[in-house]
């Protein structure tokens, strides 16, 4: 009972939940393009290799998690769970090509505790942290725009006794960076 | 953006209750000015479709799509990419899906050359598209609404993921017709 009181009080909290929230909507189709119209010729940033380049090994180091698994390894990113499951920890590297960052970038200001300006390697973005009523500020994820490109890499820990979430973050983001081809 | 997990199991609470009509009641609410802000009082004329874009199939169709049952699938990132895990019972199979309004198909040609994946050029309800091949994992992108793609990585083989991937782009491209 308790946990879903909190449930429900974080669902009602929620600026906006996406599961419910188009039935009452006469706009535009629910995941329809919301800004410049297709076509636009968008200038692409760098290329870069699978999951930034960073490698399994490497996400485990920093993020002192064993066990992780990558699960979806693909053209947009790679996503590592612990035993592969979703109960547990959660980190992400996701290359967005010709998607507006700021977009995402609202998407964490309406959802997280605070969201900054951050610069790595004279390329700018977005540091965004998230905090656990328990565990503190536990996840935070970084955005690192290229263009009309931008990548995001997202950290989140689910038990006590973990490193700074966005000391692991920007390591991640910095290696990719510097792994552009 | 990572998906709030309590986000996810308070979605399935009230799914299984059966309330879904009375959520978005309650999101419409008060709670909703709080929590955005005044920094944010734009954002809604800016991006109309914030924290709607993993709705264009809802996730139990695509849990049904990728043969799971609708109760087992979990949302794990939302955004211009969402990312969703879904229990077939052959294994777990993990879902992605991108929508890269600025983006064009031929710029994800380039990619998938570039990572090297296996990529064949195709028609998906009439709509010039490409499949990606990489290990048991298959990925579809399509020419619709600057460039629209599903990967289906499945953690055991024997998953016809192309088949999905393939599948979920039909229903998309319904759905945006």
């Amino acid at each position: 009972m308790v946990r879903m009181a909190g449930a429900i009080a974080a669902l009602a909290g929620m600026s906006a939940l996406a599961a419910c929230s188009s039935s009452d909507s006469p706009g535009p189709q629910p995941g329809a393009p919301s800004a410049p119209a297709p076509g636009a010729d968008a200038k692409h940033g760098p290329m870069f290799p699978e999951c930034g380049g960073v490698s399994d090994q490497t996400v485990q180091q920093l993020t002192q998690v064993s066990g992780l698994v990558n699960t979806a390894k693909n053209s947009v990113g790679c996503q590592w769970l612990v035993n592969g499951g979703i109960v547990g920890p959660s980190f992400s590297f996701t290359w967005f090509r010709g998607s507006p960052i700021g977009r995402e970038r609202k998407t964490e200001e309406l959802s997280r505790t605070r969201v900054d300006d951050i610069n790595i390697d004279g390329h700018s973005g977005f540091v965004a942290v998230g905090t656990d009523p328990t565990l503190g500020d536990n996840l935070c994820e970084v955005g690192i725009q290229f263009d009309d490109d931008f990548i995001e890499w997202s950290v989140s820990f689910a038990q006590q006794g973990f490193p700074p979430p966005c000391d692991v973050a920007k390591q991640l983001a910095t290696q990719s960076i510097r792994n552009v081809k | 953006m990572r998906a709030r997990r309590v986000l996810a199991g308070a979605a399935v609470v009230v799914a299984a209750a059966g309330v879904v009509t009375g959520c978005s009641k309650v999101v419409d609410g008060t709670a909703a000015r709080e929590g955005a802000g005044p920094r944010n009082n734009d954002s809604q004329q800016t991006y109309p479709n914030l924290l709607k874009e993993c709705d264009v199939l809802t996730a139990d169709v695509i849990a049904k799509t990728v043969g799971a049952d609708p109760a087992d699938i979990q949302s794990t990132f939302v955004g211009a990419v969402c990312r969703w895990q879904a229990a077939n019972p052959g294994g777990l199979v993990d879902i992605t899906r991108f929508w890269f309004e600025q983006g064009s198909l031929d710029n994800e040609k380039k990619v998938a050359a570039a990572l090297n994946y296996q990529v064949e050029t195709k028609n998906i309800a009439g709509v010039p598209s490409i499949l990606m091949h990489s290990g048991d994992a298959c990925g579809v992108a399509s020419d619709a609404g600057g460039v629209v793609g599903w990967w289906v990585n499945p953690q055991a083989p024997g998953i016809d993921a192309c088949g999905m991937a393939t599948k979920l782009m039909e229903l998309t491209l319904a759905t945006s017709s």
